[in-house]
């Protein structure tokens, strides 16, 4: 098969459920790209739509609203259009590759792995943003890590300490583990677990006292 | 896969979905401004919450929710009036297991294969987690009539604080046996800070102390770490807190070293004075300033959590709790070094 010739939209939409489902060998992998590449409608569809079923599948959360995230990549792209490239090497165009007069669009030529992750990667940029634009406004939010906690510095007045360590990886982020000891400490029964648990959780039996 | 097929496949549970999220945002929630409960009725629903935390026996799922990260957990407790059992096995991120039989405590770090082994002085057991009915001191209790949560019919109570030095909570109390469902916490415009609930829970199971005990005694491959807990006072370590901010007592106070989810336990022992008000606590952490660790002083907060981190003369003071930061502030404002 010849990356080279042009795909078919019916072959695109094949090929994008081929790649989106992680079943597509290292050609079609390839001709997949270069159906995004050459910014093929119906292959972005395709692709676009397998990813909300995907999605959806499991979590309710991320299918809030279809048009959100391509609205976000279109504003990411934008800003990233705008943004120079600090110390990136040049890549070795290909031969075959169409031209693309804006952007670093490179990056969608790269296979699997890279548009798997874009998603991830932009949340994470995105997050990690406010605080160095924000300064120091109340919600100034630092990232998320999925283990439980959110940490935002507030109050401007106060220096972030240079210990704490926040640093992202992808929407993941490293906490600070010296305030996680006292979180633990605090909460007793783990930092991942909210102050107030539902049931009851964590009482010991020796303190029933109902009154004064 | 062909996309026709993979799409026709998926399309009822796509409906599905659909409908759900359709749903979720009709439960109810709303700020009904109901006159606040007589404080002896407030104070009887305190006390059914507190006896069904302690009297029934449930398992299910805790979903979790700050700033829009979701984690979850998977719970269990049985209990027959001399005995308690607790699991609590979380779903997410690095799966941390909490086995609790009594006053023994196990965590488990199933990755870096750590079992931190707690045995917990009872003289020093704490009101954490447990609403007081004492509470209805400092906060108004309001009927918000009747919603459902993880399938169950559940009464709406709103708890508003009467001062600024804390947050309001929103409880959904199962109707049939008073036991907590879902609490919020709420900001001070009424914004939810964070919120944890079940998404599914049976109550009134068959006590089963075996799925507890069990996994405390295979502990083969876990490197075991017992942490050193003893009962101190704050004047004997050289402190006074004499009046902390209103409504807020000493419930616990330990000589502690603080471990990290490795097991590695931090350097210095640290002294941690546990103070509530009966529906929420605040920790105040006292340690020797190690000029390495402790630089700059900070103020952050992860969902309804803040912390203020200081130095207070040679001594490095974290102060902890679902409260507002200026409840910290007065905290940190109280606590002076016995002369």
């Amino acid at each position: 098969m010849n990356p080279d010739s042009p795909v078919d939209p019916v072959d695109a939409s094949w090929l994008m459920s081929a790649l989106a489902d992680g079943e597509a060998d290292a050609a079609g992998a390839e001709r997949a790209c270069a159906a995004w590449a050459d910014a093929d409608p119906a292959a972005r569809r395709s692709w676009h739509v397998y990813h909300l079923i995907g999605d959806t599948l499991r979590s309710d959360d991320l299918a809030a609203s279809p048009g959100h995230d391509r609205a976000f990549l279109e504003r990411l792209r934008e800003r990233l259009a705008d943004e120079p490239v600090v110390l990136a090497p040049q890549p070795q165009r290909p031969a075959h590759a169409a031209v693309v007069p804006v952007q670093p669009r490179r990056g969608w030529a790269w296979p699997l792995a890279m548009a798997a992750s874009v998603m991830a990667v932009t949340t994470g940029l995105v997050l990690t943003q406010s605080p160095l634009g924000g300064g120091g406004a109340s919600d100034s939010r630092v990232a998320a890590a999925p283990a439980g906690a959110t940490v935002a510095v507030a109050q401007p007045a106060v220096q972030p300490v240079a210990g704490l360590e926040l640093a992202p990886q992808g929407s993941r982020v490293v906490r600070d583990a010296q305030l996680d000891r006292y979180l633990r400490a605090h909460r007793e029964y783990g930092a991942a677990l909210p102050g107030s648990l539902p049931g009851g959780a964590g009482l010991g039996v020796t303190a029933v006292s109902f009154d004064r | 896969m062909r996309p026709a097929s993979s799409l026709r496949a998926w399309l009822p549970l796509l409906t599905l979905c659909a409908a759900m999220l359709v749903a979720a945002p009709a439960r109810a929630g709303t700020e009904a401004s109901s006159a606040p409960l007589a404080s002896q009725e407030a104070r009887k629903w305190l006390v059914r919450i507190h006896a069904a935390a302690h009297e029934r026996n449930y398992q299910g799922t805790l979903v979790f929710s700050a700033e829009g990260t979701l984690s979850s957990a998977r719970v269990a407790h049985f209990g027959n009036g001399t005995q308690s059992y607790e699991r609590i096995e979380l779903l997410d991120g690095r799966m941390q297991q909490v086995y609790r039989h009594n006053d023994r405590v196990f965590t488990l770090w199933p990755h870096s294969r750590v079992a931190v082994v707690e045995e917990r002085d009872p003289s020093q057991a704490s009101l954490r987690r447990v609403i007081d009915p004492r509470a209805e001191e400092h906060y108004e209790v309001r009927d918000q009539g009747i919603d459902h949560v993880a399938g169950r019919e559940a009464q709406v109570l709103l708890m508003s604080p009467r001062d600024e030095h804390r947050f309001a909570r929103r409880l959904w109390i199962d109707r049939r046996t008073g036991l907590m469902l879902r609490s919020d916490v709420l900001g001070p415009k009424h914004q939810v800070l964070e919120s944890s609930a079940f998404s599914q829970v049976e109550i009134g199971v068959k006590s089963q102390p075996q799925t507890v005990l069990l996994p405390m005694k295979q502990l083969d491959g876990y490197r075991q770490v017992r942490p050193a807990q003893q009962a101190t006072r704050l004047e004997s370590e050289g402190w006074n807190l004499e009046s902390p901010v209103a409504g807020f007592y000493l419930s616990s106070c330990t000589k502690r070293t603080l471990d990290s989810a490795d097991g590695v336990a931090a350097p210095a022992p640290v002294m941690q004075a546990v103070y509530s008000d009966g529906l929420t606590q605040v920790s105040v952490f006292v340690e020797p300033q190690d000029r390495q660790r402790h630089k700059q002083p900070l103020r952050i907060h992860m969902g309804a959590t803040h912390t203020l981190m200081q130095a207070h003369g040679d001594a490095w003071v974290t102060i902890m709790g679902d409260v507002p930061a200026g409840t910290l502030q007065q905290f940190f404002q109280a606590l002076e070094r016995r002369k």
